[in-house]
C-alpha cells in the first residue's frame, strides 16, 4: 500500500474514524496497529521484523542509557546502540554492495579470492527509521531528551505510518509530545491535511510521473540520445525529483495533520537557493539537519579551521551520498556536493571582496547570478544521482554538448497534448513558487475567500482525476533510499 | 465532523459528476473514433464469427494469437473454418470468454490461448477493454464483473486525455502494423510479415517485460476459476474446449520463470484439461517480432504447425467426436516443418535423431538453446557469441568456433551428476572436418564430418564430478593433412548442457 494506491485512501479514513471514536488512552494502539498493518501491506514480512528489532534495540538501549551513571559505560552503551542499528542498516541495505566492491577490489589487486554476494533486500523505510533511532539515542545520550518509558508510544514514534516509508526523519522532541497529547477534533487541521494530500497527489501523479515519461527514456538509454536531450532530461529530472519527493512529503504531512500531528517540513523552495549551503537548508531538511546535528557539528562544525572544515564537509556528504543508496553514483553525487561546499568555504572571502569592490553586494543581479549558478550545480550533480551507472553519468556529461539527436522524438514521444499539459503544470507550479518564497502555500490557499478556495479544491481534484498517471507504475523516488 | 463530511461529499460529488459528464460526452460521440485503427477490427471479427458456419474453430486470446497464427493453414490442414478473435491481452480473458459465448455452437472447437499476464493482472481487462468498448459499444453487454467496471473507471482518464488531445496531437491516422487493415479475412495480423529483419530486431529490443509483470503483482486465482467455468460452459454446449499455453520468447521465459511456473502449476492443479506444457511453446528470441509474444513470419509458421499438431492430438483423443457429428475432415497427414522450410531439417540422420528423442526434444531443437541459459554457470571459451538468424542462408541462431580448440567449463557444486550434452553442428568454411570431443581430458567421441551442407545432431551423456569440469572441442587432422588447419570452423545451431 503506497500513498498513490486506492487502498491507502480506504485505509487512512478508516483509521481516522477509529481514532476519532476511540478513547484517548487507546489512540496510540490504533495508530501503532495501523502502522504495523501499513508496513505489512508491502508484502515483505521481514521488514516488520527489522522494524521490530530497531524498536527493541533502541528502546532498551535508551532505558539503559538513562540508568547508567558512569560516563565510560554510558558512552560504550551509546556506541553499542548506534553500532547495532547501523549493522542492521548495513546488512539490509549495503551488504551486496560491500561484498561486490570487495570482490572488485580483489580483481584489481589480482588476488584470486571472492566473497559470496548476498541478495539485495527490499529495504524501504529502513534507512529513515534507523536514522531516527540513532538521533533518538544521541538525544538521550546528550540528555537533550528523556527516554520514552512507554514501549507502545516509543514504537509508534519510530513506526508512525505517514512518515514510515520515506520520512521526514522526526526528532523525538517534535513527535513524541504530539503522540502523547490528547486528540481533539480540529476542523482546520483536517481541512489543511486534506488539501495537502490533494496537493501532494497532484505533484506526484500529475507532474512528477509525467516528467518521468521524458526523463526515463533518456537516462535508461543513454546511447540513443545526445546533447540537448541530456540537458533537457537533466533539468526535467531535477523538477521530477522535487515534485516527487515534495509530493510524497505533502501527503505524509497532510495525513499526519489529520491526526493533529505536525511533522517536520522537508522542503522550502529548494530551487530558489542562492548557494549550495542554502540549498541544503531547503532540500530534504530533516535529513540535512540530521547530518548537521549528529555528524557535522560533532565533527567540529564551523568552529574548526578551513582545511578541517572542508575535510568534515567531504566526510558528511560522502555519508549523505551513501545513505541514498548502495551505488558509486550516489557516493559521487554526495562527494560532489561536499566539493561544492568545501570550495565555497575556501572562496567565500575572495568572492565577498570582489562583490564588494564591484558594488554588487545585495543587488538583484547578484542574487539571480547566484541562483543560476546554484541551480545548475545542483542539476549537474543530479546526473550522478539519476544515472543508472557511473559510466552512464560520464557518458551524459561528456556528450552534453554534442548535438540534438533524439530531442524532437523525446519531446513528442508522449504526444503534443501531454507535452502541453507538462509545460502548463510546470508553469502553474513554478510561478507561485517564484512569486512567493513561502514554506506553507497551503495555508495561503486556505486563507482565501470561499469561492477561490473551492475553485482551487475543485481544480486540483479534477486535474488529478483527468491528468493523473495512475497506471505509470512509478513509485516514489525516495522509497529507494 | 458532520460539516466536514458534508463538504467533502459535496466536493467529491461535484468532481465526479463533472468527470462522468466529460466521459459520457466522449463515449457517445463517435466522431472521436478512428475507424481504421487496430481495435476497430473487432467489427470485422464479430462479423466473421457470426457468419462462419459450425463446426468451426474459434481462437481466443491476446495478441500472441493475433500475430502468431496462420489460420488459413490451420483451416487447410484440419478442415474446419477458423475464426481468430484475438486482439489484445489487456481486453482481459474474462471479457474474451464472456463475449464469445453467444457464438459457440454444437461441435465447435474453442481454443483458448491466454498470455501469462492474464493470470496476474490483466484478467479483468485494462485500458484496452475501455478502448474496445469505445470502439464497439454493443460489447458493454458482456461486462459483467465489478472488477471490470473498476478497471474501466481506473483507465477512463486515458480515454478522456486521448480525446482532449485528439485535436492538438494531430497524429496521423493509424498506419503501419497496428491498423484494421493489418488483419486478413481469418482475423490474423499479417501486416508484420513483410517487416524487414532490421526493423524487427530494433522493435524487439524495445520490449520492457519486467514492467509488464510489475502491473500484475500477485497470481489471480479467479483466472483459473473463470477458465474452469468456461470449459464447463463450452462442454455443456456440446463443443470442444482446448487449452494451450502461449508462445513465449526464450529470454522472457528465463527471466520470468517463476511467474510462468506458477501459472503452469496452478493450471495443473485445476480441472482445466491440457496436454502440452509451457516449455513446448518457448521459442528462440529470433522468432519474435516487436514483443515477447508477437511472432515474426518464421515463428508464426513454426507455431502454426505446432498448433495443428496439438489440435490433432486433442481431436485424435476423441474419435467419437468425428463420427458422432459426421464431420468430414482431411486425411490425417503428418506434415512437419520440412514441408515449409526444407533446408532447416534437410539432413537424413538428424531428422531420425529428432524423432527418436521425442517431441520435447524436437521442439527444443527448433529453439536451439546455445548454452548460457540452461546451465547458468557454464563458462565458454573459444565459441563466439550467438548470432543470426540469417534467413537468407536458412540459418537459425548459431554460434561459431573459429579457434582450434573451444572449451565449456562448468562447476558441479555438491555431488556428481549425469550431464546431457545436445549438439547440432556442421563444418563451415571447410567442407570436411574431424572434431574430437574431450571431457575432463578424456576422449569422448570423434566426429568425421564430410558434408558442410548437413547438420549433425547428437546427444552425449556423461558423469560430471564435483568441482570444475571441462568439455573441449578439438580440431583433428583429416585424411591427407599432416596438421589440422589453425581453426576448427564449426557452426553450432544447437548446443545445450543439462543436468539429468
Amino acid at each position: 500500500m503506497f500513498f498513490t494506491s486506492v487502498q491507502y485512501y480506504i485505509f487512512f479514513p478508516i483509521i481516522f474514524l477509529i481514532v476519532y471514536f476511540a478513547e484517548n488512552g487507546w489512540r496510540w494502539l490504533v495508530l501503532l496497529l495501523a502502522s504495523v498493518y501499513f508496513y505489512y501491506s508491502l508484502d515483505v514480512p521481514y521488514l516488520l521484523l527489522i522494524l521490530f528489532l530497531v524498536i527493541v534495540i533502541t528502546y532498551t538501549v535508551s532505558l539503559l542509557l538513562e540508568k547508567t551513571e558512569h560516563n565510560g559505560n554510558k558512552r560504550a552503551l551509546f556506541l553499542f546502540g548506534i553500532a547495532l542499528n547501523l549493522s542492521i542498516l548495513l546488512i539490509v541495505k549495503y551488504l551486496p554492495f560491500l561484498t561486490k566492491s570487495i570482490n572488485d577490489l580483489f580483481v584489481i589487486i589480482k588476488w584470486d579470492r571472492s566473497l559470496p554476494i548476498s541478495q539485495q533486500l527490499f529495504s524501504v523505510g529502513v534507512s529513515f527509521y534507523v536514522f531516527q533511532a540513532i538521533s533518538y539515542l544521541a538525544d538521550i545520550y546528550t540528555k537533550k531528551e528523556k527516554p520514552e518509558k512507554h514501549f507502545g508510544y516509543f514504537s509508534l514514534y519510530l513506526s508512525f505510518f505517514p512518515k514510515l516509508l520515506s520520512g521526514p526523519i522526526e526528532r523525538a522532541s517534535n513527535l513524541l509530545p504530539q503522540l502523547h497529547s490528547r486528540y481533539s477534533f480540529d476542523y482546520d487541521n483536517i481541512r489543511c491535511g486534506l488539501l495537502m494530500i490533494a496537493g501532494g497527489l497532484f505533484k506526484k501523479v500529475v507532474i512528477a510521473d509525467r516528467l518521468a515519461l521524458y526523463v526515463n527514456p533518456v537516462y535508461n538509454n543513454v546511447n540513443d540520445y545526445s546533447g540537448i536531450a541530456f540537458i533537457i532530461a537533466t533539468y526535467l529530472y531535477a523538477l521530477q525529483l522535487y515534485f516527487d519527493f515534495s509530493g510524497y512529503t505533502d501527503i505524509a504531512l497532510g495525513t499526519a495533520r489529520i491526526f493533529n500531528i505536525r511533522l517536520t517540513q522537508n522542503f522550502n523552495s529548494p530551487y530558489l537557493s542562492t548557494s549550495i549551503s542554502d540549498f541544503w537548508r531547503r532540500w530534504h531538511i530533516s535529513l540535512s539537519s540530521w547530518f548537521r546535528d549528529y555528524l557535522y557539528i560533532p565533527l567540529g562544525g564551523n568552529r574548526v579551521g578551513t582545511v578541517r572544515r572542508c575535510y568534515n564537509l567531504l566526510i558528511v556528504f560522502f555519508l549523505c551520498g551513501l545513505w541514498h543508496g548502495d551505488s558509486w553514483s550516489f557516493i559521487v553525487w554526495g562527494l560532489l556536493h561536499g566539493v561544492y561546499l568545501a570550495t565555497s568555504v575556501i572562496v567565500k572571502p575572495i568572492k565577498e571582496t570582489i562583490h564588494g569592490k564591484i558594488g554588487l553586494e545585495n543587488t538583484w543581479i547578484l542574487k539571480v547570478w547566484q541562483w543560476f549558478i546554484t541551480f545548475n550545480l545542483v542539476c549537474f550533480a543530479w546526473i550522478f544521482f539519476r544515472a543508472n551507472t557511473i559510466n552512464d553519468a560520464w557518458h551524459i556529461i561528456t556528450h552534453m554538448i554534442s548535438g540534438t539527436e533524439g530531442v524532437k522524438s523525446l519531446l513528442l514521444s508522449q504526444g503534443t497534448g501531454e507535452l502541453v499539459v507538462t509545460i502548463v503544470c510546470l508553469m502553474v507550479m513554478t510561478i507561485p513558487l517564484l512569486l512567493r518564497n513561502k514554506m506553507d502555500s497551503y495555508n495561503y490557499i486556505l486563507g482565501k475567500p470561499l469561492l477561490i478556495r473551492w475553485s482551487v479544491y475543485f481544480i486540483i481534484v479534477l486535474n488529478i482525476s483527468i491528468f493523473g498517471l495512475f497506471n505509470s507504475n512509478q513509485t516514489f523516488a525516495y522509497f529507494n533510499f | 465532523m458532520r460539516r466536514l463530511i458534508i463538504k467533502f461529499i459535496f466536493l467529491i460529488s461535484l468532481v465526479a459528476s463533472t468527470y462522468i459528464s466529460i466521459l459520457y460526452s466522449i463515449f457517445f460521440h463517435t466522431e472521436y473514433l478512428d475507424h481504421t485503427d487496430y481495435m476497430s477490427s473487432i467489427h470485422d471479427k464479430i462479423k466473421l464469427v457470426k457468419s462462419t458456419l459450425s463446426p468451426k474453430i474459434i481462437f481466443i486470446g491476446g495478441s500472441n494469437l493475433a500475430f502468431g497464427l496462420n489460420s488459413a493453414e490451420i483451416q487447410k490442414q484440419l478442415g474446419f473454418p477458423v475464426v481468430n478473435l484475438a486482439l489484445h491481452a489487456n481486453i482481459g480473458l474474462q471479457y474474451m470468454m464472456d463475449s464469445v459465448k453467444p457464438y459457440i455452437s454444437r461441435n465447435d472447437i474453442i481454443v483458448v490461448i491466454p498470455e501469462y499476464e492474464q493470470f496476474y493482472g490483466t484478467y479483468y481487462g485494462q485500458s484496452e477493454l475501455l478502448k474496445y468498448l469505445h470502439t464497439y459499444p454493443v460489447g458493454w453487454r458482456y461486462v459483467n464483473w465489478p472488477q471490470q467496471y473498476l478497471n474501466i473507471l481506473k483507465y477512463s482518464n486515458l480515454l478522456i486525455r486521448k480525446m482532449l488531445f485528439s485535436k492538438i496531437d494531430n497524429t496521423p491516422k493509424a498506419g503501419g502494423i497496428y491498423t484494421r487493415k493489418a488483419f486478413n479475412s481469418y482475423g490474423d495480423v499479417t501486416s508484420h510479415l513483410s517487416e524487414s529483419e532490421t526493423d524487427q530486431i530494433i522493435k524487439s529490443k524495445s520490449v520492457n517485460r519486467t514492467r509488464i509483470f510489475k502491473n500484475c503483482p500477485g497470481f489471480n486465482d479467479n483466472a483459473i476459476l473463470g477458465l474452469e467455468a468456461f470449459q464447463s460452459y463450452v462442454n455443456s454446449r456440446d463443443a470442444k474446449f482446448v487449452f494451450l499455453f502461449p508462445v513465449r520468447k526464450d529470454s522472457a521465459y528465463q527471466q520470468l520463470y517463476a511467474q510462468h511456473l506458477t501459472v503452469y502449476l496452478k493450471i495443473k492443479e485445476s480441472d482445466i484439461e491440457f496436454y502440452s506444457n509451457p516449455s513446448d511453446w518457448i521459442f528462440p528470441d529470433s522468432y519474435f517480432f516487436d514483443s515477447d509474444y508477437h511472432l515474426n513470419a518464421f515463428g508464426r509458421q513454426v507455431r502454426t504447425e505446432k498448433v495443428i499438431k496439438e489440435l490433432r492430438k486433442y481431436l485424435k483423443d476423441d474419435p467419437v467426436f468425428y463420427r458422432k457429428h459426421g464431420i468430414s475432415r482431411q486425411p490425417f497427414e503428418f506434415t512437419i516443418l520440412t514441408s515449409l522450410f526444407p533446408n532447416l531439417l534437410r539432413c537424413g540422420n538428424e531428422s531420425k535423431k529428432i524423432h527418436s528423442i521425442g517431441v520435447k526434444e524436437q521442439s527444443y531443437y527448433f529453439y536451439a538453446n546455445l548454452i548460457s541459459t540452461k546451465f547458468t554457470n557454464a563458462g565458454i571459451e573459444g565459441i563466439r557469441d550467438p548470432e543470426g538468424p540469417y534467413p537468407q542462408w536458412n540459418l537459425p541462431k548459431v554460434r561459431w568456433i573459429d579457434k582450434s580448440c573451444a572449451k565449456i567449463n562448468f562447476k558441479i557444486e555438491d555431488r556428481s551428476r549425469v550431464i546431457k550434452l545436445t549438439m547440432s553442428f556442421r563444418p563451415q568454411v571447410r567442407s570436411s572436418a574431424k572434431m574430437l570431443i574431450l571431457f575432463n581430458k578424456k576422449a569422448l567421441k570423434t566426429y568425421h564430418l564430410t558434408d558442410a551442407e548437413n547438420w549433425y545432431t547428437d546427444i552425449l551423456y556423461f558423469i560430471a564430478q564435483k568441482g570444475l569440469n571441462t568439455i573441449e572441442f578439438l580440431n583433428e587432422p583429416i585424411l591427407g593433412e599432416t596438421s589440422p588447419p589453425s581453426s576448427l570452423f564449426m557452426l553450432f545451431k544447437a548446443l545445450s548442457l543439462e543436468e539429468i
